[in-house]
């Protein structure tokens, strides 16, 4: 186990965070961490890296109590922050150098290891260039250089894809593999459903501060397996739909978002549900059938969007 | 200690690449020097006398010819231009004077000076000062002429002075003479600006301090640094060293320029006034860094916004008014304002006179700089399990 989390508490103020949350994590995986804003995702990680008090729980990390040994924990893991965190005012070269030095890197090892975190993250050609320069995505690129220059064993990615384009983005969920392949586990943290199905290996849904469904991609699609989703769109869909889908034999879960009013069953009785549409005078445009999506396992688990917006 | 070291060097270069702010600590005070410096030249024919007022009392015990010499000095024009003199008949008298801030010097001729200068034993004038740059100017400037007294007096007693009779020093060509050597002694209004400017800017050293609070407590870049195999202790010591010599560094660019380009009179003791500044430097640093910590950096800034042109005007900074030395409050004030202070103890420095006590002076200092780092150390303990989330 390279983390161990027991019965974890913790609170601001009155405000509970992480709730009686447990958690442990095997070498070698990818472990993704889903849950939409505010679920105590970075909360877990802060807490994961000894930077915040905890309230009631254990931790324990490469198999060491984090509390006693939390310096030599923290040698052996790389954070890439939510938010970038390199210096403007240094070159990539230099913001990887001083993170790297600040590890405890000197002489050859440094050199190496800025070289590789260079070449692993595409930005040799740009070493000498300063992050002002950078598009979204370089900067992301070099958020996580800074942290993979010491070849950590662990590596706590939180969000590491916000707001960049597809290309830099399927750059670096490459590149979280290829990092997995020389034996990094790593925790990917996202509320972005694709990215988490395509490269981890254990999933884990968050939401407010408890793990609510925890297994591979298929085990937790199997939890809505025997389940159908329909979407229809409507014109000028009406809330009272909502109920009266609701009401009917082996719907269990109703939802409206915009024009698509999104319907999951038990078994197929697609005319009952059609026929309901029709009854209140609704004009169907289109009609979608579809396998269901981690998405789908997490509304019907919590009932709420991952991301405002999404749907 | 190998953090440290990496984290002061990686500062400082930070600093270094920070246009902005290197010019605006350089340019800055030079600018207003040369403003200042030139606005109020042109009022008060380039020397302080205008802003200084000076005032001092002689009381002559002596009544001896020497003594007589000098009250003579005292009263002759060109020292009524720089100086009010006001003779007391008791030494109490004036005392009282000085005590209720009217007067900014006593100069005490004791019994039996004539007759010493005339034997040519030990013979000095006494002083009871108040401590700010006016004493200071007028203690030099009857020192200096009691040597020169004192010179013609040995020259015309081996004879090589014929026009002077006997013992009579002709006072006259003496004054003349001696408006030379007031030169260095009153400082134009170019070397007060440059003093009260440079002393004015190490006060915005408090960016520097502030700079510390924001990026280890509010910038994913000090988030990522508490992840890191850092001790957070360390890692603040080395940014503060670092954000010092930066600081130091621009003190020694300005003084260099003042002194050298400038021509401002620094005196004869550059370390003395690094010494002042490093001091003055160390304290605003501390005391920026733990203002925001016990409050917030925007607050900490607001008030910083505050408190600096306060305590440069205080310090007599931009002008000099004497009702700053003579108002209980504000003269209690500039008593402990490490910024006046420094200032007084640099023009002391250059223009002679120990109003102050120096040594008084750097202990406050020192006293004050060891305040503010128990002050930092316990706002960073009480912030050290404070929130961050990003
Ligand atoms: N320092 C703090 N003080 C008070 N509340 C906080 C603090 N940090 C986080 N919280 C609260 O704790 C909850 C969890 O926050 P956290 O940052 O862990 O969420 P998250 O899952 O990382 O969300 P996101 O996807 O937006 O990054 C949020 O409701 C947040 O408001
Ligand atoms: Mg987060």
């Amino acid at each position: 186990m390279i983390i161990e989390v027991k019965d974890l508490v913790k609170r601001y103020k009155d405000f509970l965070a992480i709730d009686h949350l447990s958690l442990t994590i095997k070498e070698g995986e990818i472990f993704g961490l889903l849950g939409p804003n505010g679920a105590g995702k970075t909360t877990l990680t802060n807490t994961i890296l000894g930077l915040t008090a905890i309230d009631q729980g254990t931790i324990t990390v490469f198999g060491k109590e984090l509390r006693k040994h939390e310096r030599e924990i923290k040698e052996d893991i790389g954070l890439v922050p939510q938010d970038i965190a390199v210096y403007d005012e240094l070159t990539a070269y230099e913001n990887i150098r001083l993170f790297g030095k600040l590890f405890g890197l000197r002489g050859e090892a440094l050199k190496n290891g800025i070289d590789d975190a260079l070449e692993f993250t595409g930005l040799t050609h740009l070493k000498n260039k300063k992050p002002s320069q950078f598009s979204g995505g370089m900067k992301r690129r070099l958020n996580i250089a800074c942290a993979i220059v010491h070849k950590p064993k662990l590596i706590i990615m939180d969000e590491p894809t916000v707001g960049i384009d597809p290309q830099s983005r399927n750059y670096i969920l490459e590149s979280v593999k290829k990092l997995n392949q020389l034996d990094c586990t790593v925790i990917y943290i996202s509320h972005y459903m694709e990215e988490v199905a395509a490269i981890c290996s254990q999933i884990a849904i968050v939401d407010k501060g408890r793990i609510i469904a925890k297994g591979t991609k298929e085990e937790l699609s199997r939890l809505i397996v025997d389940d159908q989703v329909i979407s229809v769109d409507v014109e000028a869909p009406d809330y009272t739909i909502i109920e009266r889908l609701k009401n009917l034999h082996g719907v269990k879960d109703a939802s409206i978002d915009g024009q698509t009013v999104r319907i999951v069953l038990n078994e197929l009785k697609l005319n009952t549900v059609l026929s309901t549409f029709l009854e209140e005078g609704s004009t169907i445009t289109k009609v979608a059938t579809n396998t269901p999506t981690l998405e789908d396992v997490f509304l019907t688990l919590t009932g709420r969007a991952l991301r405002e917006g999404s749907r | 200690m190998r953090e440290i070291v990496d984290v002061f060097l990686n500062t400082v270069k930070l600093n270094l690449r920070n246009r902005r702010a290197l010019i605006f600590m350089i340019l800055f005070p030079i600018c207003l020097t040369l403003i200042l410096g030139t606005a109020l030249s042109n009022v008060g024919g380039n020397n302080m006398n205008e802003s200084l007022h000076m005032k001092a009392a002689v009381v002559n015990q002596d009544h001896g010819i020497m003594a007589g010499q000098m009250e003579k000095f005292f009263q002759s024009k060109e020292i009524k231009k720089i100086v009010e003199m006001k003779t007391y008949q008791t030494l109490r008298a004036a005392e009282s004077d000085l005590k209720s801030q009217k007067l900014d010097a006593i100069i005490i001729i004791n019994r039996g000076f004539s007759q010493a200068a005339q034997q040519g034993s030990h013979h000095q004038l006494n002083f009871i000062t108040s401590g700010d740059l006016e004493s200071s100017v007028i203690k030099s400037i009857a020192e200096s002429y009691l040597k020169r007294i004192n010179a013609v007096q040995a020259a015309a007693s081996v004879g090589a002075l014929p026009e002077h009779t006997g013992n009579q020093v002709q006072s006259g060509s003496l004054i003349s003479d001696h408006t030379l050597s007031i030169n260095g002694k009153v400082p134009k209004s170019s070397d007060y600006y440059a003093v009260t400017m440079l002393i004015m800017i190490i006060l915005y050293a408090s960016n520097y301090g502030l700079d510390v609070v924001r990026e280890s407590k509010k910038s994913p870049i000090g988030y990522r640094i508490r992840s890191l195999p850092v001790r957070q202790m360390n890692y603040l010591i080395g940014k503060t060293l670092g954000q010092l010599a930066t600081v130091f560094l621009q003190i020694v660019i300005l003084v260099t320029f003042f002194k050298f380009i400038y021509h401002a009179n620094f005196g004869n003791q550059l370390g003395f006034i690094f010494l002042m500044c490093f001091l003055l430097g160390l304290i605003v640093i501390l005391f920026s860094m733990a203002l925001s910590l016990f409050f917030t950096c925007e607050l900490a800034d607001t008030l910083l916004n505050f408190i600096v042109p306060i305590a440069t005007f205080l310090a007599g900074g931009y002008i000099k008014l004497s009702f700053l030395e003579t108002n209980s409050i504000t003269s209690t004030l500039r008593n402990w304002l490490p910024n006046s202070l420094a200032q007084n103890l640099i023009f002391q420095n250059i223009y002679g006179g120990s109003g102050v006590s120096t040594s008084e002076g750097i202990l406050k200092l020192i006293f004050i700089a060891g305040c503010m780092l128990l002050l930092t150390a316990i706002a960073v303990r009480r912030s050290k399990n404070g929130d961050l989330s990003k």
